[in-house]
């Protein structure tokens, strides 16, 4: 098969892959703050309810979340939905994604003095006006750094797509090798991700770089 | 009535009183000195004046309003916010904001203040022009006010300067300047000179002189006697949390 044909089958795959990824990061983003809040909640049951949440879903691999939520519905609850695939990675993988996210934000939070609190406070700031334009932002820079780490990961993790049959990029590659006999495409999928984590790898340093104008 | 007048204050933690029945008054442009070792209750004392922790018991009274008092009925967040704006505090270790400039560091509180404004009048008034204006006229208002706070307080060419650039009295007076954007009744300064050699504490002490000729009232904590004879109209001295001694400065 021509290496040309091969990079366009590849490339279908290779937009599914990014699909997944885009649709995640913009939905587990936000949704990992909305857990931190809970999991740092002072009402306690809901501070104990998340905190556990999030330790079953970092707990367990995320191949064996993706199956629960692809054959979960039908299994459990006898519900048969269409074209689940896409619907189940992505839920899938935005709940795993936003309790990773929900502990970095944590960590990045609870790293803030006090202090920036009060200040806020005692100029007569809301707590979401303190939190949004005092605290965050100085999150936001401490936690960049492991918060790229985490987005790279995705990028490798939305392989997993394929244990339920999603066409993603591998799944693509191996179509290639079944009907062909031939083992190098998979190899290749190797420079796409790579192509993809550079380019990431790229905006992330010249984010880090545009926060580097104060301590 | 005077112009401040704290009455009854008492805090306690786990039964363990911190401060107990603090009373005092002040009038209107004067420096009030609290002096203590450390442990004697009076950064408590402070915090409960400027509502960043509420007393257990007392009521507290500026300029003829009650702004706190521990007999009303729980304050709404909204509420307490307001009266946050009325009391200004300088922290000891300044809290400035690392990412903002020391401009958008005395700006902040104002602007968004503004945003509120704005939305309001955007409800009011649908001529997108005139909102326009109007939020611009708002801006170069906290502009000007801040430029000149900021000129008076020598940080005029700093305006532009992050937190960290700046050396400890530029820092502490963009950290004045912060506070009295507000228009404080009565600004606090917690511990302003703890640490300091001779010639930083000279400095602090002409910034808080020159602010007292422009009638600003103020409430400082030291445990400085020296730093406290320079300054004060009043000085009270605290130990176990309570008041034990009182007495007016007479320095001039």
């Amino acid at each position: 098969m021509e290496f040309i044909n091969v990079t366009l089958d590849l490339l279908m795959g290779f937009g599914k892959t990014v699909l997944i990824f885009c649709i995640v990061l913009i939905l587990s983003l936000p949704l990992g703050l909305l857990v931190t809040f809970g999991s740092m909640s002072k009402i306690k049951i809901l501070k104990e309810i998340v905190r556990k949440i999030v330790w079953i879903i970092r707990g367990t691999p995320l191949l064996l979340q993706v199956i629960i939520v692809y054959y979960g519905p039908g299994l459990w609850l006898n519900l048969s939905i269409r074209n689940f695939r896409f619907g189940a990675v992505i839920i899938a993988f935005v709940i795993n994604y936003a309790c990773y996210f929900s502990e970095i934000y944590r960590g990045g939070i609870e790293s803030i003095a006090k202090g920036q609190y009060e200040a806020g406070y005692v100029l007569g700031l809301s707590k979401s006006e303190t939190f949004f334009k005092i605290i965050f932002p100085q999150v936001f820079k401490r936690i960049l750094p492991a918060i790229s780490n985490e987005i790279i990961t995705l990028v490798k993790d939305t392989s997993l797509a394929r244990v339920i049959a999603m066409e993603e990029l591998i799944q693509a590659a191996e179509e290639i090798m079944a009907t062909n006999g031939i083992l190098w495409p998979l190899l290749y999928t190797g420079v796409f991700y790579l192509f993809f984590s550079a380019i990431l790898t790229k905006i992330f340093e010249k984010l880090e770089n545009s926060l580097n104008y104060y301590k | 009535m005077s112009y401040i007048e704290v009455s009854n204050f008492s805090k306690s933690i786990n039964n363990k009183f911190i401060i107990q029945d603090i009373n005092f008054k002040l009038e209107q442009g004067e420096v009030l000195v609290i002096l203590g070792k450390s442990g004697a209750g009076k950064t408590t004392l402070l915090r409960n004046i400027n509502l960043l922790d509420l007393p257990n018991s007392g009521r507290l009274d500026i300029d003829g309003e009650i702004v706190y008092n521990s007999n009303e009925p729980v304050i709404s967040n909204k509420e307490l916010q307001k009266r946050h704006k009325l009391i200004g505090l300088v922290f000891q270790s300044f809290n400035l904001f690392p990412q903002y400039t020391v401009l958008d560091n005395v700006t902040l509180a104002l602007k968004l203040n503004n945003k509120k404004k704005i939305a309001e009048y955007r409800r009011k008034i649908k001529n997108r022009k005139e909102v326009l204006d109007f939020s611009k006229k708002l801006e170069e208002e906290v502009f000007i006010k801040a430029s000149k706070i900021l000129n008076d307080l020598d940080l005029g060419d700093k305006l532009n300067s992050y937190p960290y650039q700046l050396s400890w009295g530029e820092q502490q007076r963009t950290a004045i300047a912060r506070a009295l954007i507000l228009n404080p009744k009565v600004l606090c300064f917690d511990e302003p000179t703890s640490a300091l050699d001779p010639s930083l504490t000279k400095e602090v002490i002409s910034v808080i002189n020159e602010l007292k000729n422009k009638k600003q009232t103020m409430i400082i904590i030291t445990h400085e006697i020296d730093f406290a004879m320079q300054v004060a109209d009043k000085i009270i001295v605290m130990d176990q949390g309570k008041i034990i001694e009182e007495k007016v400065n007479y320095h001039e």
